[in-house]
């Protein structure tokens, strides 16, 4: 969700924003027609909806006291997975506001999560995520339905992720075992490479040598005889005189 | 109330095998669509429900925290392939061997199918969406019914949605041997005892076709 639509779904009416940022931190705003007032000739109190730059969320404080009824967002430049979820929750709690919803964010750098809560006396509903329905007032049946999906879920996600955990260990031993097969195929892919030169070298030195020619001489005798008589005692004697080294292959 | 003019129902087993059936030798739509219109005709069907579906879902995504969508009934998984699109994280469950298969073969990516009929589907997490489009009115028994319904109802989340298809009628209708629509009545008796507070009906507004959305929010 863009910071604009976050504004645009909890702001009423008519209503005003308050941005505890650089003046015109958020210029998406101005698509909506919402205007941004960073403070100047106003009191927080009399905004609608502040929005609160609050860093990486790991210390909180409210910069100017937040009147009752105040929607107050607080954005937060870590990414989801990174939320320091200890100070943020306790940040909420000890500047007296209520959890409305947590939100990724999408489009504005730094911002990567909004937080929502209200400055409010009695206990506010969470709403869902999708289409902003908001389940009523918080009661005991709330209550006792959040408590308990908060309970066994989360002993169902930690368990998933110790498994996740162990599948993770469990893959890279797999791969460091690949890894070690690899190694050893390589090492023997280079000395069948050593023994195939040395066979190719000696074939060559076969080729080469005055055994061969002197059997080929005498094989292209046999397919031409009438040409044979007069070739091979040439073909013979050039072999002869081509020896010059020791042939080892004889 | 039920106005029962039909001699026979399909039973579960029946109705299972009916189904696979349908999905072995009908197309792609037509499967899960409306037998009495073509290829075309269908097309539209099934975008014009996909749009009734956004409008009850909701038209955000976010890539970094999906939604967990369950697609009940998901046939040959046209609707949990355009969620998955969507950036959803999708689970698709149909009693159909064939239709799971194709579902699979098709996949874009980010869903999960499995063989299951609907009131044995429990799994180890909530869902934001449960969905289940043109499946309930399918069942015939009334307690197996009862039983998907509950079922669906308990893998919603505090805050999730619930949207059901059926005709939002007054009494139950018999419609044939293998369809039968519930009183709107029914469903928020049913459900209200689950924790889930009625919200309204979408019908479709395709042709003559009366069936649409119900839909549920879980708020205890």
């Amino acid at each position: 969700m863009l910071i604009r639509e976050v504004v645009a779904r909890h702001l009423r009416t008519d209503g005003t924003v308050w941005v505890a940022a650089e003046r015109n931190a958020f210029p998406d705003l101005e698509r909506v027609s919402i205007s941004q007032d960073a403070g100047e000739g106003m009191a927080c109190g009399d905004a609608d909806l502040l929005l609160l730059d609050v860093g990486d969320g790991s210390n909180i404080s409210m910069p100017v006291p937040v009147a009752s009824g105040t929607r107050v967002v607080l954005l937060i430049t870590a990414e989801p997975l990174e939320l320091k979820v200890g100070a943020v929750i306790d940040a909420i709690i000890s500047n007296g506001l209520q959890f409305v919803e947590a939100i990724a964010l999408l489009g504005l750098p730094p911002y990567r999560v909004a937080l929502v809560t209200d400055c409010a006396p009695q206990p506010v509903a969470p709403r869902s995520f999708l289409t902003g329905d908001q389940t009523g007032t918080m009661d005991t049946a709330h209550l006792t339905r959040i408590v308990t999906e908060w309970g066994v879920t989360n002993l169902v996600e930690r368990a998933r992720e110790v498994r996740e955990g162990e599948r993770a260990a469990a893959a890279a031993d797999t791969i460091a075992g690949l890894q070690d097969q690899i190694r050893a195929l390589e090492a023997e892919l280079a000395t069948e490479r050593r023994q195939s030169a040395d066979v190719s070298r000696r074939l060559a030195m076969l080729e080469e040598s005055r055994t061969v020619a002197v059997g080929r001489a005498v094989a292209a005798a046999a397919h031409h005889p009438v040409k044979g008589v007069v070739q091979l005692p040439r073909d013979l004697v050039r072999s002869r005189r081509a020896g010059k080294d020791p042939d080892t292959a004889t | 109330m039920t106005a029962d003019t039909s001699p026979t129902r399909l039973g579960v087993d029946e109705a299972v095998e009916f189904w696979d059936t349908r999905h072995r030798v009908r197309g792609d739509l037509q499967s899960g669509g409306d037998l009495t219109y073509d290829h075309a005709t269908n097309e539209i069907f099934y975008a014009l429900r996909l749009g009734r579906l956004i409008d009850q879902m909701g038209d955000l995504s976010n890539r970094v925290t999906p939604l967990r969508v369950l697609d009940a009934g998901c046939g040959k998984g046209w609707f949990a392939r355009a969620v998955a699109r969507f950036g959803h994280q999708v689970d698709g469950i149909d009693s159909s061997a064939h239709a799971i298969e194709e579902c699979r073969r098709l996949a874009v990516g980010n869903e999960n199918y499995e063989q299951c009929l609907l009131q044995d589907w429990s799994p180890s997490y909530l869902y934001d969406v449960v969905y289940s489009i043109d499946v309930l009115f399918h069942i015939m028994d009334d307690e197996v019914w009862s039983q998907a319904v509950r079922a669906l109802a308990r893998a919603v989340r505090f805050g999730g949605s619930l949207l059901l298809v059926d005709h939002d009628r007054d009494e139950d209708i018999v419609w044939g041997e293998y369809q039968v629509t519930r009183a709107t009545s029914r469903y928020v008796a049913l459900l209200g005892g689950c924790g889930l507070e009625y919200r309204g009906f979408t019908p479709y507004r395709f042709r003559d076709n009366a069936a649409g959305f119900h839909r549920f929010v879980r708020v205890g």
